[in-house]
């Protein structure tokens, strides 16, 4: 017997169709509707869900609560801009403290961009 | 030694969220199902978030900052709840934690949305709306477990019985709770919301078959939380939390 | 083109597979895709499950170090970060698992061999952590080596796992940014921070030269050959010092391979190769913490059976010895 299985749909914005975006594991509809929020829009990506069973939808709802309420920063992208004050400020204390290394490194930027195929 | 009744207040709402989000993250990586691993993570997040909040109107009072407060005083000064420092025990008790605190909040949150205090009316608004979501996930596993196998059923009973004494200690008075009063930064009595609270888990358990663990003594079995008294638990839970910070409070992480 | 629309003929079977195998392997090496329903070689039906299989068990593994660090973050944000991070890598298990379960083999199953150490997850998570210092490590410089292992496969020729890793990159890349963020705030900080993750970084090099594999053999690697993987184990290597020996240099941080360097007539990194043996014991399950981690995460799995049963998730059938 196999775990009952649900295809999770999303709208991206508002306006849009469904979309599949993965499949959760659960034993009823509310219980994949909670487990879906989480599996694939804890990042915010979307405005609306739905799950599918059997060929019966069921959308969330409520689509309010897919908004984010308090900070949730930590963990999206714009929560780590200012990455290259902080190289700066790093490597000003590495050198205040004599450890710069100054090797060679690779300058060409097809080294560094490359994906190194075989 | 803080003293100010506000910013034991926000101390007080800050470390119930700070310390039980510490409790439902500990569940990440390892809860008894890959879904509700991700789901619960969330609910912990949220609570942690809240804390952030908390503390944040806290430390416009004391002159520092969220992470002093929630990492810089020693144990007795933590004004949280006994309830929420207990390990998480198993499924059943986490979830039967998880329940009854957010049930609490349910009753305090739209009490102090009224608050003489300003910024901490406001500042329910927001939390609100995540805790209705916390509400959504906890009825969710409550049917589940209440409506399941003979084990799921028993060891969610066991979780709420053992949960329940000590959750009635989270409308123990505040320090200052009479000067709180007094000014309607509080604007309702926290004996007031106790009794708001014990109705509502009678009614959400009820229906259930799980209303017999409700006790009408409504006395805290392990009281003095709110007054900075805690148990080995969260000697050991404080000791890990707050070890690399107060190794070096001003560094930078 | 799909190979799974011509009629199955078993008197003729055995050469028919042939035949089949050779228009799978024509249409892999246009570039062509493969789907969960087509007709596949069972060499690239296995070379897949194990792959992906070992993928998901790793992110459900690489959890269990850095879930340690959560409850002792030194500010609620790194609380918050750390939480965030280690609950993405379990929803890249949950992600993964579902994809090799169309490949033929039930999620209960996965979890239930992965636990009873009877398959594998990747050597860096049979690692202790001692410090913070070593959460900065894991973050930066153990997601970046993944993070640079699974761009690559973003070619694979087995377009379901393709797809997930679309979003696992995603988020894995916020976590990289993250780890850099916990790296650079050691490195401008005080004597004890900087030394506390250089001692770190001391310690994970060699996991981290493990991690890439000794070089690849084009020839006898099945999944090479399928185009499964594009990139060969060194190819990832040279990429990975491109991108990060520059870096910690930057932040003054010597590394633990006295023969690193760049050449630039050769246009390559000149390193020193490991010893292998210990990635050899982590291959036969005695790596440092394997077993206390399967163990402790098997006893907390066995003790909440009644949970899965709830969620309607059966328990493995026992596996025939």
């Amino acid at each position: 017997m196999d775990a009952p299985r649900w295809e999770v749909l999303g709208r991206r914005r508002a306006g849009d169709g469904w979309e599949p975006v993965g499949i959760v594991h659960a034993p009823d509809t509310e219980m994949a509707l909670l487990l879906a929020k989480e599996s694939f829009f804890r990042h915010g990506e979307g405005v609306d869900l739905a799950v599918a069973r059997d060929g019966e939808l069921a959308p969330l709802g409520d689509p309010d609560l897919l908004t984010f309420a308090t900070d949730k920063s930590y963990k999206l992208q714009r929560g780590y801009t200012g990455l290259g004050d902080k190289r700066r400020r790093a490597t000003a204390r590495a050198q205040a403290a004599g450890a710069v290394r100054d090797h060679l490194r690779p300058v060409d930027r097809r080294v560094l961009n490359s994906d190194h195929r075989p | 030694m803080i003293d100010d009744p506000r910013a034991l207040l926000a101390l007080a709402l800050a470390d119930d969220e700070h310390v039980l989000g510490a409790r439902h993250v500990q569940w990440t990586g390892v809860a008894p199902h890959l879904e509700a691993d991700l789901a619960f993570s969330s609910i912990g997040q949220d609570e942690i978030g809240h804390a952030v909040v908390w503390y944040s109107l806290a430390a416009e009072r004391t002159g520092t900052d969220a992470d002093a407060l929630a990492l810089g005083r020693p144990p007795d000064e933590y004004r949280h709840a006994v309830l929420v420092e207990r390990p998480n025990g198993d499924w059943g008790y986490t979830i039967a934690r998880h329940l009854l605190f957010d049930l609490a909040e349910d009753v305090r949150l739209p009490a102090l949305a009224a608050s003489s205090w300003g910024a901490l009316g406001d500042a329910t608004g927001a939390l609100r709306r995540e805790e209705r979501y916390h509400l959504l996930h906890a009825r969710a596993w409550l049917a589940r477990l209440a409506g399941g196998p003979p084990e799921a059923r028993e060891r969610l009973r066991a979780g709420l019985a053992t949960a329940y004494p000590e959750a009635v200690g989270l409308f123990e008075p505040f320090a200052g709770e009479e000067t709180l009063l007094a000014d309607a930064t509080l604007p309702v009595p926290s004996h007031e919301l106790l009794a708001r609270w014990a109705a509502a888990v009678e009614a959400e358990l009820a229906p259930v078959g799980l209303a017999e663990i409700v006790d009408r003594d409504l006395r805290p079995v392990t009281p003095g939380g709110r007054q900075g008294r805690h148990t080995g638990d969260f000697t050991e839970l404080w000791t890990e939390m707050t070890a690399l910070y107060r190794g070096d409070p001003a560094a930078r992480w | 083109m799909n190979t799974a629309d011509r009629p199955a003929d078993a008197l003729h079977g055995t050469v028919d597979t042939a035949t089949r195998t050779a228009e799978f392997t024509a249409h892999i090496a246009a570039g062509g895709k493969v789907e969960a329903g087509d007709w596949m070689p069972e060499d690239y039906r296995q070379g897949a499950l194990r792959f992906i299989e070992m993928h998901a068990n790793s992110e459900i593994m690489g959890a269990l170090p850095e879930r340690e660090w959560i409850s002792r973050a030194p500010s609620l944000r790194r609380k918050l970060s750390l939480s965030a991070k280690v609950q993405d890598e379990v929803g890249h298990g949950h992600l993964l698992y579902r994809v090799a379960e169309d490949l033929g083999k039930p999620r209960p199953a996965m979890i239930g061999d992965l636990l009873a150490g009877k398959t594998k997850f990747h050597n860096v998570f049979h690692y202790p952590t001692h410090t913070w210092g070593d959460v900065a490590v894991i973050g930066f410089l153990v997601d970046g080596a993944a993070l640079v292992t699974q761009k690559a496969l973003l070619d694979c020729s087995y377009a379901p796992y393709a797809r997930v890793l679309k979003r696992i990159c995603a988020e894995e890349s916020l976590h990289q940014r993250h780890g850099e963020d916990l790296v650079l705030e050691m490195c401008a900080g005080t004597d004890e921070q900087r030394t506390m993750f250089s001692d770190a970084l001391q310690r994970w090099w060699e996991p981290l030269m493990h991690f890439f594999g000794p070089p690849s053999k084009p020839q006898s690697d099945v999944l090479l050959r399928y185009r499964f993987k594009t990139a060969t184990n060194e190819h990832l290597r040279q990429r990975f010092f491109s991108l990060y020996v520059p870096k910690l240099w930057d932040m003054g941080m010597e590394i633990p391979d006295p023969a690193l360097a760049w050449d630039e007539d050769a246009g390559e990194w000149r390193w020193t190769a490991p010893d292998w043996e210990p990635l050899r014991r982590i291959a036969r399950g005695q790596g440092p913490m394997t077993e206390t981690r399967l163990a402790w995460r098997r006893w907390v799995h066995d003790a909440h059976a009644w949970v899965r049963e709830v969620m309607g998730e059966p328990e493995p059938a026992p596996v025939a010895a």
